[in-house]
């Protein structure tokens, strides 16, 4: 081995695990910082304890009913893209992470203009001949909110589990087989629990995303109905009155976090890989499996019928509704020239492109730190605190780390603005790359260790090419989450500074709802060719 | 059987006596796992070029297209392969708890069984506590509860040590003397090999380049 | 594995103690000559961006003067005076431009203007608009506007004429709102009703719920939805009609004029407390009030600019209706009035 090689590989990881805790300092900080008015003295509409259990528990409802429907629309769509060959399968991974980098204003007007009351769906029954009235209005419901958050977040359900799946070690599931289980038998009996690091990676991102967000809420749910993040909101934002705010942070929070740990505590324990072999098999195509009976086959292409019908409606029309909606101003499709040749829109994408890379890198390297440390030390995951602990950063609220943030650093540059960034999101890399890591049978990092001189190169040599899937699919992730946030750089006020998102939610305060969602339908194209150049990456 | 898989291609055709354990050997990419998968139904044949279609006959019934699970074949896997989240009574239990039969009475006929291994005691710990060879003789516990009429064993041994090799290759021996099934096992082991065979086939290049008793076969057959 | 949990504990616990004394103590910064030409403008996303007043009233200031104008994007008017707020001690800005008649009861408290009456003040503004803004002169009022239900013309449902028609059951989910925790005219909807009902306003949103489609947490979703076609009303500014007449040539979008009268929203600029550079500050809130400042806002802003001596483009003569009735009403009781009509609507 190389001096140079060597001398590059401690110089990794050193700035690794700098960046590790500068990432916990950067996120620590504003927290602190954020919780001191609970000790002052509060004006205060203070909230009384009844309100409050009514409020999380509606808070919690709407989250685990999205999460629901996304994990179970997302792990039937993973089956499929794992599994199976079917035209436009790349098509539907590469728009795994559109949701987080769309902003939820314009995801709703998607939403509306399929769905909506004046949508196509209504538009169209209108003309069959004996329906008075507007025959569909589940939007504006309970449903419609977890309907449209469910949809909205199954991508990353999807490609999460997806990828795991592929990986899946073959001889457990070739021995149920000999034993005469059927396919569903071993999905429910094997595949489930093997897949569960998986689903727990995408799913608790998900029920937090769901948990702390209000534009769909609000916009669709019950009139007058709050959740607690609105709560905190108007706290922090409209009356001022912080100490309300830092209370209601800290529930927010707690709720957040023992939800996680909760299902940390339930999901099946799993332990790390064994010495099983990958047999890569084909890819079949829908209902022409090998293994199945005839009526699997049946099943399959019933349930492949109506993941694809569910996808089509529920997220892929929104997204065209976008699209639509760009073209339905006066200028027509010449929104997008006008959009692009505008003075601001150059300085939009110079910001976006910016910050998002640096952003998800230091979220990947940071993730990828702490789950390599927590192999070492917790190889068989039996810490639920060590594994639940990574995902506070993710589980407090974004308004909550605004302010934070605000107190600690008044003015803010580029720089400061990725490292917050980095710091909030790293958790949801972190869930996937150490599912990933997870999946590293021991003896092979046994083996390595043995025939490493230095332990580094286990890392280098085993662990990062094992995890590189989930290291890009990942990175993708946290950029598109880059990508789509609009509360950090207002906080931060990084002077001259403006990201696509911004710019997006400016034309839509400006009457300007056209060239909004032109600028929403780039950013999707943006995270799409993105995705794709990620996926082509891997092979 | 033609099988092509990435310009892999197998030109076999094997007939094994009824209560026999015949073992394939040959070097690595010889295409003996390959053999055992086909058999299992783990694998898809692929068109022969010749346009006729290879045939598995088990017992006089033509098995070709039935599904690996209703074959009456069974498998002991390499690297045991139990079900690392079900405790080893239950990853007994398991084929019979897909023929229908109520959890309860599974487990106790499966530690029942686990007994005549030598692993009384044994049905509540998990996989992952297991040593090597217990986790072997765990699966084949498993894998022969069923009833198999045949029993294919691809390289169940070569992850463990050699004095461990040795026992247990008299071990499945023996039970296959007991039990009475037919078996074909899979190893680049020659000691193992000749322990349990009562014939060898030798494997090359997905070709039976030799086939006779294992007193005949040397090690330097294999080239 | 204990000790690297202690470990991690002690960290945490240094770090937000850390951060507790890092907020504590923060010092004046020198003020460098080059800071002396710059006017750093709090403002909110709108104002600064490339179609909102903005950048040219940044250039002819520039020109004119010869300072540096420097914006900062908070966001929205909460979130100017909230940063105000927090640098209360050492304060990084000059000038906080987008402070409502609501915040500025705030802003009083708060203690984050200074008084500053702007040069012509008296002469071009309307004696009114700075009342609303209370008249110790915190805040210059530059612009202001009235809030009012848009009325599509092409629903089939008819214009109503009063905040009471709009409990009639034909306008059943006819109504889009803003929230009136998080958002501007949801809270203008909110005290127009309290202006117009006084306390009997809660059993005023007892009967208008069924005709609330929804209420959307900010303008821009609402009116999107609204302009999507959702629904045939929504609140907004009196003046919104006019950008639809100018921008998209269409008079398809009418303000509803209410003869019982309406509320309105006036917004100030003011000097900030301790700005680094006061006079900067100062002459930029002369320019903001100037004919040529004003002038810019109609077309970019889509407010009313608060100097009698701007004459309005066509499309506000067309499209936005004059001489409504101003309805006063008392900023402070509003956050009360937020609990009781969301209260009623939550049940």
């Amino acid at each position: 081995m190389s001096s140079k090689i060597r001398a590059a590989e401690y110089t990794a990881a050193v700035f690794a695990v700098l960046v590790f805790l500068c990432m916990c300092v950067t996120f620590l900080l504003p927290l602190g910082a954020a919780a001191v008015p609970l000790t002052g003295t509060g004006s205060g509409v203070s909230l009384d304890y009844k309100a409050l259990l009514r409020i999380t528990a509606y808070t919690f409802k709407i989250a685990l009913g999205s999460t629901l429907i996304a994990a179970i629309v997302g792990i039937s769509a993973a089956f499929f893209t794992a599994n199976r060959s079917f035209p436009g399968r790349r098509f539907l991974l590469s728009l795994s992470a559109v949701p987080f980098c769309v902003p939820p204003l314009i995801i709703a007007l998607g939403f509306v203009s399929v769905f909506g009351i004046n949508g196509t769906l209504n538009t169209l029954l209108m003309k069959l001949p004996g329906l008075s009235g507007r025959p569909v209005t589940f939007l504006y419901s309970f449903t419609g909110v977890i309907t449209a958050q469910g949809f909205y977040n199954f991508p990353l359900v999807m490609a999460v589990v997806s990828a795991a799946w592929e990986e899946l070690p073959t001889d457990e599931r070739d021995a149920a087989r000999m034993l005469g289980a059927g396919d569903g038998r071993i999905f429910f009996t094997l595949t489930l629990r093997q897949l569960s690091p998986a689903v727990a990676a995408a799913c608790i991102p998900v029920f937090l995303y769901c948990f702390f967000s209000f534009m769909i809420v609000l916009l669709f749910g019950t009139i007058g109905g709050t959740t607690l993040e609105v709560e905190l909101f108007q706290a922090a934002r409209t009356t001022l009155d912080f100490k309300t705010a830092s209370a209601l942070a800290l529930v927010e929070t707690v709720c957040a976090m023992t939800a996680i740990f909760v299902y940390g505590k339930l999901k099946p324990a799993y332990t790390t890989g064994g010495n099983e072999a990958h047999y890569q098999y084909e890819r079949a195509k829908i209902g022409k499996a090998l293994h199945e009976s005839k009526a699997e086959k049946h099943t399959e292409r019933i349930v492949f019928a109506l993941s694809v019908t569910a996808v089509v409606c529920f997220f892929l029309l929104p997204l065209y509704g976008i699209f639509a909606g760009s073209t339905s101003g006066t200028d027509g499709v010449f929104v997008y020239s006008n959009i692009i040749t505008s003075a601001g829109f150059g300085n939009a994408v110079r910001g976006t492109l910016l910050t998002a890379p640096f952003s998800a890198m230091l979220c990947v390297v940071t993730a990828f730190t702490y789950a390599w440390l927590l192999r070492l030390r917790d190889p068989e995951g039996r810490s639920t605190l060590l594994q639940t602990l990574p995902m506070l950063p993710m589980a407090v609220s974004s308004v909550v780390m605004g302010y934070g943030m605000g107190l600690v650093f008044h003015r803010g540059t580029v720089f400061l603005l990725v490292a917050a960034q980095a710091a909030l999101v790293w958790p949801l890399a972190f869930r996937q790359i150490h599912a990933a890591l997870s999946a590293i049978p021991q003896a092979e990092l046994d083996s390595a260790a043995l025939l490493s001189q230095v332990p580094l190169d286990t890392l280098f040599r085993v662990a990062v090419p094992a995890c590189k899937k989930s290291i890009v699919s990942s990175f993708c992730f946290c950029f598109a989450v880059s990508m789509g946030d609009t509360t950090l750089p207002l906080v931060l006020s990084v002077p001259k500074f403006d990201t696509l998102a911004l710019y997006t939610y400016r034309l839509a305060s400006s009457y300007r709802f056209a060239a909004s969602c032109a600028c929403g339908t780039l950013l999707c194209v943006l995270c799409v060719v993105l995705f794709a150049a990620g996926k082509k990456n891997e092979h | 059987m033609y099988r092509s898989w990435d310009s892999f291609s197998l030109d076999v055709s094997l007939t094994v006596r009824t209560g026999t354990m015949t073992v394939i050997v040959g070097r690595s990419g010889s295409g003996k796992s390959s053999v055992l998968r086909l058999i299992a139904g783990l694998e898809r044949f692929s068109p022969r070029p010749d346009g006729k279609k290879p045939v598995i006959t088990l017992n006089g019934r033509e098995i070709t297209d039935v599904p690996p699970g209703k074959r009456g074949i069974g498998m002991v896997f390499q690297n045991h392969s139990l079900f690392t989240h079900l405790s080893v009574e239950d990853n007994v239990a398991y084929g019979l708890r897909c023929r229908g039969m109520s959890a309860g009475k599974a487990r106790k006929y499966a530690t029942e069984y686990l007994s005549l291994f030598g692993l009384e005691g044994f049905g509540s710990r998990r996989p992952d506590t297991l040593s090597g060879g217990e986790a072997q003789r765990v699966s084949l516990a498993r894998t022969l509860i069923m009833k198999p009429s045949l029993v294919l064993f691809d390289e169940p041994l070569s992850a463990l040590d050699a004095p461990l090799r040795k026992k247990l290759s008299s071990e499945i021996r023996d039970s296959q003397k007991r039990e009475g099934f037919t078996g074909i096992f899979v190893t680049h082991d020659i000691a193992e090999a000749k322990t349990v065979a009562d014939r060898i086939v030798l494997l090359k290049a997905g070709k039976v380049q030799w086939s006779g008793s294992p007193e005949e076969f040397s090690e330097d057959m294999i080239d | 594995m204990k000790k690297h949990i202690a470990i991690f504990n002690l960290f945490s616990i240094l770090c937000i103690l850390g951060s507790a004394a890092f907020v504590s103590c923060s010092g004046k910064e020198r003020v460098s000559a080059e800071r002396a030409k710059e006017v750093v403008v709090y403002t909110y996303d709108s104002f600064m961006g490339e179609w909102g007043p903005g950048p040219q009233i940044a250039k002819d200031f520039e020109a004119a003067t010869g300072y540096k104008v420097t914006y900062v994007n908070c966001g929205d008017g909460a979130q100017i005076l909230s940063k105000a707020l927090l640098e209360k001690n050492a304060p990084q800005s000059d000038v906080l431009v987008g402070l409502d008649n609501n915040l500025a009861g705030k802003a009083r408290v708060g203690k984050v203007l200074v008084t500053y009456k702007a040069k012509d003040a008296e002469k071009v503004i309307n004696p009114v608009l700075s009342e609303a803004l209370g008249s110790d002169n915190i805040l210059t009022p530059f612009d202001y506007s009235q809030f009012t239900l848009i009325y599509d013309t092409k629903s089939n449902v008819p214009a109503p004429e009063s905040l009471e028609d709009l409990t009639k059951p034909v306008y059943a989910k006819k109504l889009i709102l803003m929230d009136p925790r998080t958002s501007t005219p949801g809270l203008g909807f909110l005290a127009w009703t309290v202006a117009v009902f006084g306390s009997q306003y809660t059993s005023y949103w007892t009967s208008l719920k069924p005709s609330i489609l929804t209420m959307s947490p900010g303008w821009s979703a609402g009116y999107g939805l609204f302009t999507s076609g959702e629904a045939p009303l929504v609140i907004s500014y009196m003046t919104s009609p006019a950008y639809h007449v100018y921008a998209d040539k269409t008079d398809r979008y009418k303000a509803l004029l209410f003869a019982e009268g309406h509320v309105q929203q006036v917004e100030g600029a003011g000097v900030t407390n301790g700005a680094p550079n006061g006079k900067g500050a100062r002459a930029f809130i002369d320019f903001l009030i100037s004919d040529t400042a004003q002038n810019v806002i109609p077309l970019t802003q889509w407010m009313i600019p608060a100097s009698k001596n701007v004459a309005l483009p066509d499309c506000y003569k067309t499209a936005v209706p004059e001489n409504a009735k101003t309805l006063p009403y008392n900023p402070d009781t509003l956050s009360d009035a937020v609990t009781g009509a969301m209260a009623i609507l939550g049940k």
